[in-house]
């Protein structure tokens, strides 16, 4: 394949350093900085006109900046050709903008074409990319945009985002013209795409539902300014200000429940939690004092191997942890809260374990419910 | 009636004359109108003054026109595809220009943040999209083509104004009606050619 100018094949971090634009008397985008990690899913959110797609189009540079500076991997994007630098970053738009002269094959294949591809490379990448945005290869690939349902256009613009395997998408609103149904299926298909394709996304919407569904961290922007950037968990349990918890509506949290991960409510588990196998209850009853905890997780070889609470401790001095552990609902970092309080409450349990291979925290009915409230 | 002035005046051949001219100044028009469209799409600040100049051209009266040229071009077929060309290159290099510059934003929007260059954009996202606009264009040059070169037969261009000339001076009603009638139909006929295009590129290139 000749693709001639990959500026990067994988993006480490993105800063953006105080950055300013100003139309004439108006500012749209005031001393901006905050920084992308690669590979997360970065959501700017805010009320229409605060800037927000102003500061996305500056990254590939649609938008030129007055003050301060944006680069990628440590490299100012000031030094790329903008030309080139735009084939290196994919976009998608709320308006989608299929080119209605060409069909789904051409769209999507316009800058492989332009870059020199042979026919054939271009026949199957295009497929590729159908098949990922889930519209089968035969039906569409000869289509024109006119033949296409708003929601097959927009998997379009999106397959036609990714032909050039770059590793930074950017898209402005792209399921804001949607009906909620479909807007709700194409974010669900899109999330499996993105933990398919672990590319870095710059994600701008106002819709604070999507927000959370889709966002690894969120940045909130009032009046070209950034207000807080943080994840859902803490722009729920700590807004920096009033108007962040006017947005997130922190005062009911209850609302974003199905949004939320177990890994966005969990305790982290720390060391004074963990407990060995082979150690003695009266012993294990003298850490929990002193760590004025009531409830560890035992392990042994770093092996999760049960739940332990003082109460039950009590009871059976003399043995070891290894016969006095229980079995608590296990929980995957990316499960729903929702779905884990489910859980807990059906085997009336107060505590979960969070999971991946190793232990990574603790779910508290008690403390999740506080948290939500 | 038909056949004796068909026969006479020889309107099978003149008619082959006739729109072999048309096609030919059309051709000129064609090339020449697109390229200055193209032209002041790349130099807006011209634009406001060539087709101002343009303008002022077509206000000027075929004969007129006809006349003026003939110092310069003599007469014959010479004169008469100069003065098509001047009198329908307006239509063609505006709607050019027009639709070069009024192709809807989202397109261009998504053109440029894929990294297409301004060239680039304007050959595979311009120029199709603008040429239902030419078409439209090129059928008004057509109509005043076929008028202009009607015309013509009065500084001897030969075409179906011969016949119409020949009828004026010996006072010949059956040739005037039945060529002018004829002149109309082969008109109608060429400007439908040109709509079915210009309805073709619609739906080829259009936007909705």
């Amino acid at each position: 394949m000749t693709s001639s100018h990959h500026f990067f094949k994988k993006i480490k971090e993105i800063n953006i350093d105080s950055v300013t634009k100003k139309y004439g008397s108006i500012t749209a985008v005031k001393e901006v900085s905050l920084e992308i990690q690669g590979g997360e899913l970065l959501i700017l959110l805010g009320p229409s006109g605060c800037g927000k797609t102003t500061l996305l189009r500056m990254i590939n540079r649609l938008v030129e900046i007055d003050e301060g500076n944006i680069s990628i991997n440590g490299q100012d994007i000031q030094d790329f050709n903008p030309v080139l630098l735009r084939k290196n970053i994919g976009y998608v738009i709320q308006q989608i903008g299929l080119f209605p002269h060409m069909t789904v094959k051409e769209n999507i294949g316009l800058v492989p074409k332009l870059e020199g591809w042979s026919e054939k490379e271009i026949t199957g990448k295009v497929r590729d990319l159908l098949e990922l945005v889930s519209l089968p290869p035969d039906q569409f690939i000869n289509r024109r945009p006119k033949q296409l349902s708003g929601g097959q256009q927009q998997r379009i613009g999106l397959a036609r985002a990714m032909v050039m395997d770059s590793p930074l998408l950017l898209m402005d609103e792209p399921f804001g013209a949607l009906d909620p149904i479909l807007r709700k299926q194409l974010q669900e298909e899109f999330i499996s795409i993105k933990e398919k394709l672990q590319r870095t996304i710059i994600f701008v919407t106002h819709d604070i539902e999507e927000a959370f569904r889709l966002g690894d961290r969120i940045a909130i922007l009032k009046d070209g300014q950034l207000i807080q950037l943080a994840t859902k968990n803490e722009l729920l349990v700590n807004p920096a200000n009033d108007f962040i918890s006017d947005i997130v509506d922190s005062k009911q949290k209850f609302r974003h429940l199905d949004n939320l991960t177990v890994q966005d409510m969990m305790l982290p588990l720390e060391e004074k939690y963990i407990f060995r196998v082979s150690q003695t209850a009266e012993s294990a009853i003298k850490k929990m004092r002193d760590a004025e905890i009531e409830f560890g997780i035992v392990l042994e070889n770093h092996e999760y191997r049960g739940t332990i609470t003082l109460n039950q401790l009590y009871a059976n001095p003399d043995k070891i942890l290894g016969k006095l552990s229980l079995e608590v609902p296990l929980f995957h970092p990316d499960e729903s809260v929702a779905v884990a309080m489910d859980v807990m409450k059906k085997n009336n349990q107060f505590i979960g374990v969070v999971k991946k291979n190793k232990p990574e925290g603790i779910l508290l009915a008690d403390e999740l419910l506080s948290r939500l409230i | 009636m038909i056949a004796q002035v068909w026969k006479t005046q020889q309107l099978t051949i003149k008619t082959v004359e006739h729109l072999s001219m048309v096609f030919m100044a059309l051709l000129f028009i064609i090339i020449i109108g697109v390229t200055i469209g193209v032209f002041l799409y790349n130099k807006k600040n011209l634009s406001d003054i060539v087709l101002n100049i343009l303008n002022v051209i077509e206000t000027i009266p075929e004969l007129v026109l006809l006349v003026i040229l003939m110092p310069f071009f003599g007469i014959g077929f010479k004169p008469t595809l100069v003065a098509s060309i001047l009198y329908s290159i307006l239509p063609v290099a505006r709607n050019t220009y027009v639709g070069l510059t009024q192709v809807d934003r989202q397109y261009l929007e998504s053109a440029r943040a894929m990294g297409l260059s301004e060239r680039e954009i304007l050959w595979n996202i311009r120029i199709p999209l603008a040429l239902p606009m030419i078409a439209a264009g090129i059928r008004i040059a057509i109509v005043f083509t076929m008028g202009v070169v009607t015309l013509g037969g009065l500084i001897a261009a030969g075409g179906l104004g011969g016949p119409i000339q020949t009828g004026i001076h010996l006072y010949d009603k059956d040739i005037i009606l039945v060529t002018g009638l004829w002149i109309g139909i082969l008109a109608v006929l060429v400007d439908s050619i040109g709509s079915w295009v210009e309805r073709y590129l619609n739906r080829r290139y259009g936007y909705d």
